[in-house]
């Protein structure tokens, strides 16, 4: 039987197994004794070697069934799940994963995992009286409980699978198109239809209309998935992570349920996990450290999302040692990044940005982990470019706080639009602080500058039409047109012709050779047929 | 060499002629409407809705030769597969098998694959791939 049809479920449903398995493995360190969570990692390993063997893979299969035997000593109770069960199962999990890229990439069979079976085969536990405790304890431990599902009924999920169904992500991206240009076409016949005038026509129009919304609706919630698709695989980088820079961490997500586009999720995995490795690295002490200035030996990092009207908040906390505004201002005037002037006149919430600064990096020394200057300069663009803001709280011997605000969906955003003779433009309105109208008296110089008085702040006025080398409108009106956005961490005030009023847009990308181009985030089709350009406002200055 | 079962599209800008392959071209249309961009280089006219993908205009002549193009003219969408891009041309002369190449020379200009030798004369086979990465590194570098 030609079994290569089945290649691509092969490795779909294996990685999902593999990832549930990293997640059980992290979470069993911490409560050794949970029954359902080690009849669940029993599973993932059988499935996997069901599959495998069924597709010939026997490799994979036979690693699988070690792993599914280690599993079976742990749920007959001969070992507990210690640490060393905990780091031999890590191991074989991610060779694993290793031999179904193999499989993808059509390279199987290179690879020696004697030495691994071996140790699988031979593990026996640590003669440590440290071992024992925790195995007659846990043992005598009642069975988790608050399991919605019945405990026989919970062995397999026929009964969800059977509710659900697998797609592939290029279909549900050819649907949102599809649906997307379906709404501008009703856009056209609703033009068209003003000029007929026929009264049939129009209701007929109007029912169209709430048809495509409802349509709409549907398929963008398609796309929805919870955070924890992302969020789940953080614990097992912590604990890597801890145990290599000998730090003790306590590691919690709250808000796993929240729900984003996933376009948006995929982006977000490496940003966020950049933020972990840099708190656990620089952010957190040593537990020596933290007990010298009166902090409890675990370090603490927390991860919560949720969700603000049309934006998702994701917030990184750690309780570390925390950044000092004063000491990274002095780096980057010694690195040559700003000037002595500039670098005093810094807030305290820009001296924070400017660890985003491509090249800048604090680290006495580059460790393998982090600290190579590269990261939050790609996770501060990253965010730009989902149309997300990010923002740094952080007091020194207290911790520090990563807040990334980003819109729900990034296929369909929140716009002003705004008229920049001969070009219409639209920001997001997750870029936008403020928008007002100023009394052009109001307007004066400073330094060369146009600047104006908001409050108590000065705010630097750039106009668009000279950014884009257009002419400016004629001076007819008393009141210039603006909107506030925070560039670099600054607040800059941005002149337009006028605007158009907000409403939503279904994003276009640029796609080859145009998303090369500076300051243009995507475009959108309005619905009169009209392309509007998606500014990346910070990327114009 | 070409396979036999290859078709292209030859088109002529200034004078020569030039081919792609059918297959990286999805549609040949008259020049639509055109909405321009903020900041483009000026061989960049605007942008295009193509069945609602944003597309983006090259005005070839004067890319290539830096000479403007002659009025009208023919657009040749490439295949949105590859890139967002559309080539205004001249004329578009004909779609062919690679059948009638007689010969296949190399060709010193960066863009050009390589000269095919027609009946009728010269056809310069443009490379979508170097005309692409001269584009966006023209466009990284422009402010």
């Amino acid at each position: 039987m030609d079994m290569s049809q089945y290649r691509e479920l092969f490795i779909s449903e294996s990685r999902e197994h593999l990832r549930a398995m990293n997640e059980l493995i992290v979470a069993l360190e911490k409560e050794a004794g949970n029954g359902e969570k080690i009849d669940s990692l029993f599973r993932s390993a059988h499935s996997i070697k069901g599959m495998a063997a069924s597709m010939g893979y026997h490799d994979i299969a036979e690693l699988a069934h070690k792993i599914e035997d280690l599993m079976d000593r742990v749920r007959k109770g001969s070992i507990g799940f210690e640490s060393g069960v905990a780091d031999l199962l890590l191991a074989g999990a991610d060779q694993l994963d290793a031999m179904i890229l193999d499989v993808e990439q059509d390279r199987t069979g290179n690879r020696d995992i004697t030495v691994l079976l071996q140790n699988i085969v031979e593990y026996t536990p640590a003669l440590a009286v440290a071992a024992a405790p925790a195995l007659s304890s846990d043992q005598s431990a009642p069975e988790q409980p608050a399991s919605p599902v019945e405990k026989p009924g919970a062995r397999q999920k026929p009964a969800e699978s059977r509710q659900t169904v697998r797609v592939k992500t290029e279909i549900l991206d050819h649907l949102i198109n599809t649906t997307g240009e379906l709404i501008t076409n009703k856009h056209r016949l609703m033009n068209v239809g003003k000029e007929v005038g026929s009264s049939r026509l129009n209701e007929a129009l109007v029912e169209l209309s709430r048809l495509l919304r409802e349509l709409y609706n549907e398929v963008i919630n398609v796309r929805m998935m919870p955070f924890t698709a992302i969020s789940d695989r953080f614990p097992r980088v912590v604990r890597d992570l801890a145990k290599k820079s000998g730090k003790e961490v306590d590691f919690a997500v709250e808000g796993g349920e929240i729900e984003l586009d996933r376009g948006i999720l995929e982006e977000l995995a490496d940003p966020l996990i950049h933020i972990i490795r840099n708190a656990v690295d620089h952010g957190l002490e040593t537990s020596s450290e933290r007990l010298a200035c009166g902090k409890p030996a675990k370090g603490l990092i927390r991860l919560s999302a949720r969700r603000e009207k049309d934006q998702v908040i994701i917030v990184i906390e750690d309780d570390g040692r925390g950044m000092d505004p004063a000491k990274l201002v002095a780096s980057a005037i010694g690195k040559g990044f700003i000037k002595q002037d500039k670098g005093e006149a810094l807030s305290t919430r820009e001296a924070l940005m400017l660890i985003c600064l491509p090249g800048f990096s604090t680290a006495q020394e580059v460790t393998d982990v982090s600290g190579r200057g590269v990261g939050m300069d790609a996770v501060s663009s990253t965010i730009k470019s989902l149309s997300g803001r990010l923002a740094i709280e952080s007091e020194p011997g207290r911790g520090s706080k990563m807040i990334l605000k980003l819109p729900l969906t990034i296929t369909i955003i929140n716009v002003l639009l705004a008229r920049i003779t001969p070009f219409s433009v639209a920001i997001p309105v997750t870029n936008i602080l403020h928008t007002m109208e100023l009394k052009r008296s109001m307007i004066t110089t400073m330094e060369k500058m146009k600047v104006f008085f908001l409050e108590d702040e000065t705010i630097p006025l750039l106009s668009l039409n000279h950014i884009f080398a257009v002419p400016y409108s004629p001076a007819s009106s008393e009141f210039v047109s603006l909107f506030i956005a925070e560039v670099k961490g600054r607040k800059v005030g941005f002149a337009v012709d006028r605007f158009l009023g907000q409403q939503e847009v279904f994003v276009k990308p640029l796609g080859r050779p145009l998303a090369k181009m500076r300051g243009l985030a995507g475009g959108a089709i309005l619905g009169d047929g009209e392309v509007v350009y998606i500014l990346d406002v910070a990327d114009l200055v | 060499m070409m396979d036999g079962a290859d078709r292209l599209i030859v088109f002529s800008l200034q004078g020569s002629k030039y081919a792609l392959y059918l297959r990286n071209v999805a549609e040949v249309v008259a020049p639509p409407r055109i909405f321009p961009m903020p900041h483009a280089p000026h061989f960049f006219p605007g942008i295009i809705n193509f069945h609602g993908n944003l597309v983006s205009l090259l005005d070839l002549a004067l890319f290539l030769t830096s000479k403007p193009r002659s009025p009208l003219g023919k657009v040749l969408v490439l295949d949105t597969g590859i890139a967002n891009l559309a080539l205004w041309v001249d004329t578009v002369e004909n779609v062919g098998s690679a059948d009638v190449v007689l010969e296949e020379d190399e060709s010193n200009e960066t863009l050009v694959e390589k000269v095919l030798i027609m009946a009728d004369g010269e056809v310069k086979m443009l490379s979508v791939e170097k005309l692409l990465e001269q584009l966006e590194q023209t466009l990284s570098g422009v402010e």
